[in-house]
């Protein structure tokens, strides 16, 4: 019998522990007053502007039979290629290579091996905030001559 | 995406203001409908990374090489209770 009561003046202790809990919490922050409610507004505030920097992505592969050999004259094609790119002479232009893969060729016709680079390319506005000039006809050149050395998917992968 | 950061702040300082004006317009909204009653802001958030952009996954069709635009966007979440 004792054991009973016990056991329902616990129950009752943490009932009542249960419910001056939230009180207590809600004390400490700014709590709402009878019949407050709450508004919960969710909004998305967008902004465009006019690129003065571009980053560009241009994969050079390229494909043999054996991976040295690809290695070895992919290398040099690359080599080949950023010679051309500084003979052009683009202001305010950069590059830097990054990446080299060697993958099984995916042709089913021919089989060896795919040497593979990543070049990105960054072209700057000489004034910032203001759009790059002739910028359609560099990044035009850029990928002419990149189809030439069997490059190719020019990309942006971030202006700004 | 890269921006120079003063650029980028600029850019996230107008794409939040139009956010909070949206936020206004809509508070206006509600508080004519009870009249009498004062909303007090309780809580705001903001996106974490003020500027900046996360590439989730490489896009299936390349990106074109001239872009148009860059955009920023910012997602503001602002709670009010009725005083």
């Amino acid at each position: 019998m004792k054991i009973s009561m016990m056991k329902t003046l616990c129950s009752l202790a943490a009932l009542a522990l249960c419910w001056s809990s939230p009180r207590t919490s809600l004390a400490q922050q700014p709590a709402p007053q009878a019949g407050a409610r709450l508004w919960t507004i969710k909004s998305v505030g967008t902004e465009t502007a006019t690129p003065d920097v571009y980053y560009l992505l241009m994969k050079m592969e390229y494909q043999s039979g054996l991976a040295a050999e690809a290695t070895t004259q992919g290398e040099k094609r690359l080599s080949d290629f950023l010679a051309a790119v500084d003979a052009l002479k683009i202001p305010n232009f950069s590059y830097r290579i990054c990446n080299n893969l060697i993958t099984p060729a995916s042709d089913q016709q021919v089989t060896g091996m795919v040497y593979t680079r990543n070049v990105v390319f960054k072209l700057m506005s000489s004034q910032a905030g203001q759009p790059l000039p002739g910028r359609d006809a560099i990044i035009a050149k850029l990928e002419d001559l990149g189809a030439r050395y069997n490059s190719h998917c020019v990309t942006c992968i971030g202006s700004g | 995406m890269v921006f120079s950061v003063r650029e980028a702040d600029e850019l996230y300082r107008r794409a939040l203001d139009k956010a909070w004006a949206a936020i206004d317009a809509r508070l206006q909204e509600l508080t004519a409908s009870t009249p009498g009653k004062k909303p007090k802001l309780l809580e705001v958030s903001y996106d974490p990374l003020p500027g900046e952009s996360t590439i989730e996954e490489l896009p299936d069709v390349p990106k074109s090489s001239r872009p148009q635009a860059v955009e920023v966007s910012v997602r503001v979440i602002a709670t009010y209770t009725l005083q």
